[in-house]
């Protein structure tokens, strides 16, 4: 090894690491953002559980919702890494479905109005 | 021509142990909600290649690599996403060589780091939302450490492989 490679380790250790750290400590969230294809189709309140269905052009996602936590439970998708992920709760987490271009994700309702008009 | 044929072995070899790390690599679950995201050790027989051949050779087993794994286990997402990560990944890992600033090490952190980064370009691009963006300080640690691995290991073999293929 050289002092390089040191350097290099050094320096992408320290700027991921705390921002990894802090991205796992944000607060929990309270609202839910569907989008498909880039667009926001549904926003459901997090304490709202139940099942919603979302059909896209390429198939179909059902997303639970429970405990104040959300994932994806079924989908027909190759990969089914979106249900694989599990559940998440926290502010800007997000569960992601590449074949359907579905994206499941967690806001807070002041951050929402942003989100929105981003 | 007696070292011709030692090539295409030991790039035969290579491609075969790649594809070996690559299934390894689909048995440990997904944390990261991207299909095709893999710890990238596969990449340790393609950083092999561009040391003890070039980029050509590197880029020849990387792509068999690719297609193979997508064959067998994988499916054309995940083809295209291993695509899109190693290309990039390949050009930098030789800019980076050619420099002779790094041992193989900081060669296949650079690789690792870019091969994540035209990932999530891909991603964001076919998603149209940087959501997916979230997870990118996760994936650099991660790749960083495997990166470290790889980059170790190719630094043990490199001199020890040359000297059996120059002989």
């Amino acid at each position: 090894m050289k002092k390089n490679d040191v350097f290099l380790i050094i320096i992408i250790l320290l700027i991921l690491v705390p921002v990894s750290v802090l991205f796992l400590l944000r607060e929990t969230g309270d609202k839910v953002l569907i989008k498909i294809d880039g667009k926001v189709v549904d926003t459901i309140s997090l304490k709202a559980d139940g099942q919603y269905k979302y059909e896209t052009d390429h198939g179909y996602n059902i997303v639970e919702i429970k405990d104040s936590k959300v994932r994806v439970i079924e989908a027909d998708c190759p990969g089914h890494d979106c249900v694989n992920k599990g559940f998440i709760k926290r502010n800007n987490e997000s569960i992601i479905c590449l074949p359907h271009r579905l994206e499941v994700s967690i806001v807070s309702s002041d951050e929402e109005f942003d989100i929105i008009v981003q | 021509m007696k070292k011709n044929v030692k090539k295409i072995a030991f790039l035969g070899l290579f491609v075969s142990f790649a594809l070996i790390l690559s299934f390894l690599e689909t048995l440990i679950p997904n944390m990261i909600p991207i299909p095709g995201f893999k710890l990238g050790l596969a990449n340790f027989a393609v950083l092999l290649a561009l040391y003890l051949f070039g980029i050509k050779e590197a880029a020849i087993v990387d792509l068999l690599r690719i297609v193979l794994a997508a064959l067998l286990f994988g499916s054309m997402f995940s083809f295209l996403y291993a695509l899109s990560g190693a290309s990039l990944a390949i050009l930098i890992e030789s800019l980076i060589k050619k420099t002779d600033k790094f041992s193989p090490v900081g060669v296949s952190i650079f690789g690792a780091v870019f091969h994540n980064l035209g990932q999530f370009i891909l991603a964001v691009i076919i998603m149209r939302s940087f959501g997916v963006l979230y997870y990118l300080p996760f994936t650099l640690v991660f790749c960083v450490l495997t990166g470290f691995i790889n980059g170790f290991l190719v630094n043990l073999l490199n001199k020890r492989l040359a000297k059996l293929i120059n002989e």
